[in-house]
């Protein structure tokens, strides 16, 4: 939801007089709704700045890579770029890494790769509020994390390491 | 959002000690492949931005002579140190193209090459020693009968031109010497983008003809090595399409030429008096971010009806017949004296600061010469602007010149100074020069003079 203001509060119930399922102020995302349920929603606004107001509603469908269980595999390559599309309003998010703010939602997508060199990956096409996060394995240790464009430095070819398989984590501050 | 991603495979000689090893030579430049997106960062030189990552490849070279290094083909992103050993002391680091002086024949040097990683890209560079001091002269070669005889030229041998050298000749091209002598009745003829690298003297003979087309170049790497000139030594400069009124700012490479000779068709030929110059108040409210070399009563300016091109000084001339004439170029020749040569003094005249002591100089040599070299030598100069024309002359802007000279006209383009590489990729150009022309001489790989006219 957009265009709410920062005054203005939206609140999802799943029933009439039923369970609160999110509340927030200014525009935001509410997670994990479930297709063809019915659920309520209530605008609010703090009475000392009531106003006209219009807002903007939209549903995105989950991305089927939002847990790293279910990540997407890529092929990359030495001889050219890979260019994958990834739209972070359909995600939720899994878990903080070094280089994000902890008080930030920031929605991840998951993939795998596997290192065709021993070498680097360099990563192009990335916003400012983006973060590229690279795991030795899925649930294991984070090797490296930068903001906006950048490079993972000293990834090994697969049949060298026991952790052939590279993860990275994309992620967003909504 | 669409993001990319490709893998790089760690290049061999990431770390110092898997250096890759250059067999440098002083015939020819040897060209590098430098890809450093497989590199990683190792150390910082000491004219990086420690907060930049900058990936390094390494290398290393015995010197084949006692001299300099070049290194060539680099950007303002990329940086080249040089060390005495890995781990050692480092002995010079720059951006951009560059030389280092003074290395020691039989020694082996260790060279880092290291590009921001945000600028990382395939870049080959190249690298080629020079003697210093020069060779003695070994041996003699002739040009006779369109072949070198016994064989081709090079920095240690006398070349004796037998019958006429066109460099533009497919086949025969630019060529290095120890000495050149042209018989009678000899043209040696030095084409656009040519050379003729000469270690000592030159003697051009009564009917012969020394002839340095536009944009060719003849350089003797002796100081104190002349051209004789009994004969005819020209230096051909074609101006670029002049407009009517528009000026540029020339020097001489002949050291006798006069105003009356090579300027003898120009109807306006000016100099600069550096002392009488005060910065216009005007001029520095209305463009208070932009270099400002109006002065507050045009006296720093002076017709010069008569008299001799003073080497290295730079004369504003306007080549056309009068202020109507243009539309087209203008064929310059230079061929009064000789050919100048060795160090040119020039009185650089400092009045306050830097901002009320712009000093206007001609490139004095019949060559290219390098801006990067130029201010690394002259440590009195700490910058060179070049400039072009960028409106057509107005009465709007400030100044207390009229319409048919007024600097507003000019477009001041950056400055490629000491650390030119270094500010520009922080950007700080942009907002520093209020018109600058993008950033045209300071991405170029070599900010070549070339010919003899600041454009």
């Amino acid at each position: 939801m957009t265009s709410i203001g920062s005054f203005e509060t939206v609140a999802l119930f799943d029933s009439c007089g039923g369970t609160g399922i999110t509340c927030f102020y200014d525009d935001g995302f509410v997670y994990n709704l479930v297709k063809d349920a019915t659920y309520i929603m209530r605008m609010g606004q703090v009475s000392g700045f009531t106003t006209d107001s219009s807002f903007d509603i939209q549903a995105f469908e989950s991305l089927p890579n939002d847990e790293y269980v279910d990540r997407e595999t890529l092929t990359i390559t030495t001889a050219n770029y890979l260019e994958t599309s990834v739209d972070v309003r359909r995600v939720t998010e899994s878990i903080d890494t070094s280089c994000e703010t902890p008080g930030n939602t920031n929605l991840d997508a998951w993939y795998e790769f596997e290192m065709p060199v021993d070498g680097n990956v360099r990563v192009t096409g990335i916003g400012g509020f983006t973060n590229i996060t690279v795991y030795d394995s899925c649930g294991g240790t984070e090797i490296s994390c930068f903001i906006d464009d950048g490079f993972f430095y000293n990834l090994s070819e697969s049949q060298n390491y026991t952790m052939g398989l590279v993860w990275f984590k994309c992620s967003q501050t909504r | 959002m669409n993001f990319r991603l490709q893998a790089f495979e760690a290049i061999p000689n990431d770390q110092c000690v898997d250096k890759e090893t250059i067999a440098l030579e002083t015939a020819n430049y040897t060209e590098t492949t430098l890809d450093l997106r497989g590199a990683t960062e190792s150390i910082d030189s000491s004219c990086e931005t420690a907060s930049n990552v900058s990936l390094d490849g390494w290398y290393e070279f015995e010197m084949p002579v006692d001299g300099s290094v070049r290194v060539t083909n680099i950007n303002g992103f990329t940086t080249a140190t040089l060390y005495d050993s890995c781990g050692g002391t480092e002995i010079s680091c720059d951006f951009n193209n560059t030389t280092f002086f003074n290395l020691a024949v039989g020694t082996t040097y260790t060279l880092r090459m290291a590009n921001t990683s945000t600028f990382a890209d395939l870049r080959d560079f190249k690298i080629r020693a020079f003697a210093a001091p020069l060779a003695a002269c070994a041996a003699t070669v002739e040009f006779i009968g369109g072949v070198w005889v016994p064989n081709a030229p090079d920095i240690t041998t006398n070349v004796i031109l037998r019958n006429n050298y066109d460099t533009t000749t497919p086949g025969l091209g630019s060529f290095s010497a120890c000495s050149v002598s042209l018989d009678n009745n000899v043209t040696l003829s030095i084409g656009s983008g040519d050379y003729v690298e000469v270690g000592y003297d030159i003697n051009v003979p009564p009917t012969a003809i020394l002839d340095i087309l536009h944009e060719g170049s003849i350089v003797q790497r002796d100081g104190s090595s002349v051209t004789t000139n009994n004969g005819t030594v020209r230096v051909r400069k074609t101006t670029p399409f002049l407009r009517p009124r528009d000026l540029m700012i020339m020097g001489s490479p002949m050291d006798l030429e006069t105003r009356n000779g090579v300027y003898n068709n120009a109807f306006l030929v000016l100099f600069h008096t550096t002392a009488n110059f005060v910065p216009n108040t005007d001029v520095a409210t209305m463009f208070p971010l932009a270099e400002n070399f109006m002065d507050d009563n045009k006296d720093n300016w002076t017709c010069y009806n008569a008299g001799p091109i003073h080497v290295g000084e730079g004369y504003v001339v306007r080549p056309q017949s009068g202020y109507l004439d243009g539309n087209t170029t203008y064929d310059l020749v230079y061929d009064e004296g000789t050919l100048n040569n060795g160090d040119i003094p020039f009185n650089v005249v400092f009045n306050n600061d830097k901002n009320d002591s712009p000093n206007f100089l001609g490139n004095p040599y019949p060559s290219a010469i390098n801006a990067d070299d130029f201010i690394r030598t002259n440590s009195m100069i700490d910058e060179v602007y070049f400039w072009e024309h960028l409106t057509k002359p107005s009465n709007s802007l400030p100044g207390p010149i009229s319409e048919e000279l007024q600097y507003g006209r000019f477009l001041y383009v950056q400055s490629c100074g000491r650390d030119c590489g270094r500010i520009r990729s922080h950007g700080r150009y942009a907002a520093r020069w209020e018109y600058c022309y993008g950033a045209r001489f300071c991405d170029q790989s070599e900010y070549s003079w070339n010919g003899h006219v600041y454009e």
